[in-house]
């Protein structure tokens, strides 16, 4: 047989319990099998530590294709959006209103759209169908010392690592098309990082009460995340819009992020505009219109987790 | 090693276990037994440390699973009536990772996991994902991923159902070496050949309660009769036959198509009714199983 050395074992059994019929035969385990692991399970479990392992693990799989798609998605944007439909732009006057050209304008935005992508699409099916309903991941972690406070405040933290991740790499393509501008531009990704988390924890907590998404996650895509990304000021100012759709903007935290996105990237060149211009006090504001909703969001993440697990 | 007194359980309204008093001993191999609906899987959860009692008091390992949930489940063994295990892993990544929920670093892992596939039968298949393999492998590694924390107590929640018979025994094989060796077994099941081989002592549950409880030889000899005898009269003559020779039985059973009558002597009580005057098309004598027990006590309806 493969296993045992049985030098690595050290005591068995709980200590101080009275052998009885039911103990192993001596040098085995409590099993009755010959490799001993007892002695080395903490009683708290292996925390965040797992939960890291297994989602590396889990995760590495697809870094291929995960990698491939996060480097074409933004080059075909911003070839699309930046050099083409920028090109059109920039020779109408577009750049002289702008107050610099159109890539630089929104490549703010395209970083904090797609931060936002990604925390919508991690925290629906994964969720829902890997983590309680059909893979049951969450139910196979809770029944080790895992409790379900680490398990759901974990599976934010990688959401989380993964938001970060795609906006660093969307940065990086960003200056490969001259889009960097200045270095307030890598602040671009804590703020995409928080805009989207204002969305994707509201959102989690409500994958980990569904029973059956039915078609609540395809119309969360098309009628949430679609719209928001066409009407929040990624592609032209909303200033450009009628006063009383602008209102909108307001619950739309894709706003509030690519307001702060531009002001933290674009805010340090002055341009001639008032593109990338906040006061301290807005940029408050939108930073507050979206660390609540993210804060609210954990919490709901982390109770709905905890009623999910206990059924 | 577990304690329940007045063990509740409600959801909402509904009442799914109702204050069930029970103790398993250490190296024992306890069974619920009951229909579908009966409350099983809820106490088992409650075992498990993972649903909360909400009334009555439960002690695991001598501790309150309110308060020291993590503690309990690390020394805990737990084989879930739904497998889940990580299909995308593959049978070696899937021991692995939850051996480090359990906080065992990988040097003490490595070999455990070689003792486990080998344990289940799986070490030809270490390297490959668990998606493609048979419901019998799936189970068998649910088991041996149950068994990497060197658990004090295993808790099995219908670990066959729904497997082919040679796969059963193949499990029943492993299952019977782990209690051999002393491991404390709770398990449910609605197989009564499964809780015959595997459980030392089981209580039958219907409706959240504890309808009868002791081993399958006694439980057999408190509810059942000896012996049944099963005569067949033809359809639709059951229910009338049935009438004119109940006085023979302790106990008599109408079915579609067939008489039960529960008797001490089955040959003598075959023989009595043919001295009526009646003959069935066909009759059989068989000892009373742990099944006529269950059906004496949880009835014949379908539960959903």
């Amino acid at each position: 047989m493969a296993a045992g050395d049985p030098s690595t074992a050290g005591e068995p059994s709980a200590a101080g319990e009275p052998p009885t019929a039911g103990d192993p035969p001596a040098g085995r385990s409590r099993t009755g099998l010959w490799v001993k692991t007892a002695p080395f399970v903490k009683p708290a479990g292996g925390g965040f530590r797992a939960l890291l392992t297994y989602s590396v693990v889990a995760d590495r799989r697809y870094l291929k294709v995960s990698l491939l798609s996060q480097l074409l998605a933004p080059i075909a944007y911003l070839l699309a959006l930046g050099v083409g439909l920028g090109g059109v732009v920039n020779h109408n006057g577009g750049a002289s209103n702008l107050g610099t050209g159109y890539l630089t304008f929104i490549a703010p935005a395209l970083v904090a759209a797609t931060a936002i992508q990604v925390g919508v699409g991690e925290a629906t099916y994964p969720i829902l169908h890997g983590g309680f309903k059909y893979q049951r991941t969450f139910f196979a972690m809770n029944a080790t010392p895992l409790t379900s406070r680490q398990i759901a405040a974990w599976t934010v933290c990688w959401m989380t690592i993964k938001i970060a991740a795609s906006a660093t790499i969307y940065l990086v393509i960003v200056a490969c098309f001259g889009g960097w501008r200045s270095i307030g531009a890598l602040l671009c990704i804590p703020v995409a990082t928080i805009g989207a988390l204002a969305l994707a924890t509201p959102l989690a907590a409500y994958s980990a009460t569904v029973r059956d998404e039915g078609s609540s996650f395809a119309s969360i895509f098309r009628f949430v995340v679609t719209p928001m990304f066409l009407f929040s000021g990624t592609f032209y100012p909303i200033s450009a819009l009628p006063h009383w759709f602008r209102v909108l903007a307001w619950i739309s935290p894709l706003w509030h992020a690519t307001e702060l996105s531009r002001w933290v990237a674009l805010g340090p060149l002055r341009l001639s505009s008032d593109i990338g211009s906040l006061s301290p006090g807005l940029a408050l504001v939108h930073l507050l219109c979206l660390v609540v909703p993210a804060v609210i969001g954990v919490r709901l993440t982390l109770w709905r987790f905890a009623v999910r697990l206990a059924e | 090693m577990i304690h329940a007194h007045a063990l509740t359980k409600s959801f909402g309204g509904f009442t799914a276990v109702d204050a069930i008093d029970f103790a398993v001993a250490r190296g024992e191999s306890f069974g619920f037994l009951g229909p579908n609906g009966a409350g099983k899987s809820s106490t088992m959860r409650m075992i498990a440390a993972v649903s909360p009692v909400t009334a009555g008091t439960l002690r695991i390992l001598g501790r309150d699973p309110a308060v020291d949930g993590p503690v309990i489940r690390s020394r805990l063994g737990v084989v879930p009536q739904q497998d889940n295990l990580d299909m995308e892993l593959t049978v070696w990544e899937n021991l692995y990772v939850y051996g480090r929920y359990f906080g065992i670093p990988r040097r003490a892992l490595r070999p455990k996991i070689d003792e486990l596939l080998d344990f289940a039968q799986l070490t030809e298949r270490a390297r490959d994902k668990v998606e493609p393999l048979s419901g019998g492998m799936k189970r068998r590694l649910t088991i041996a991923r149950s068994l990497i924390n060197d658990p004090e107590i295993l808790l099995l929640d219908e670990p066959t159902t729904g497997l082919d018979p040679q796969a059963r025994h193949v499990l029943w094989d492993r299952l019977y070496r782990l209690k051999h060796q002393g491991v404390t077994l709770v398990l449910t099941t609605h197989y009564m050949d499964e809780a015959e081989q595997l459980c030392d002592r089981l209580v039958v549950m219907d409706k959240g309660r504890i309808a009868a409880e002791g081993s399958p030889a006694e439980l057999i000899a408190r509810h059942a009769s000896r012996e049944v005898a099963e005569l067949r009269f033809g359809v639709g003559q059951n229910e009338a036959m049935a009438a004119r020779i109940a006085d023979l039985a302790e106990r008599s059973e109408v079915l579609a198509d067939r008489v039960l009558l529960y008797v001490s002597d089955g040959e003598k009580a075959v023989r009595m009714v043919h001295e009526r005057g009646l003959r069935p098309v066909s009759s059989l004598v068989r000892r009373a199983s742990l099944e006529d027990v269950f059906l004496t006590l949880t009835g014949r309806s379908l539960v959903d």
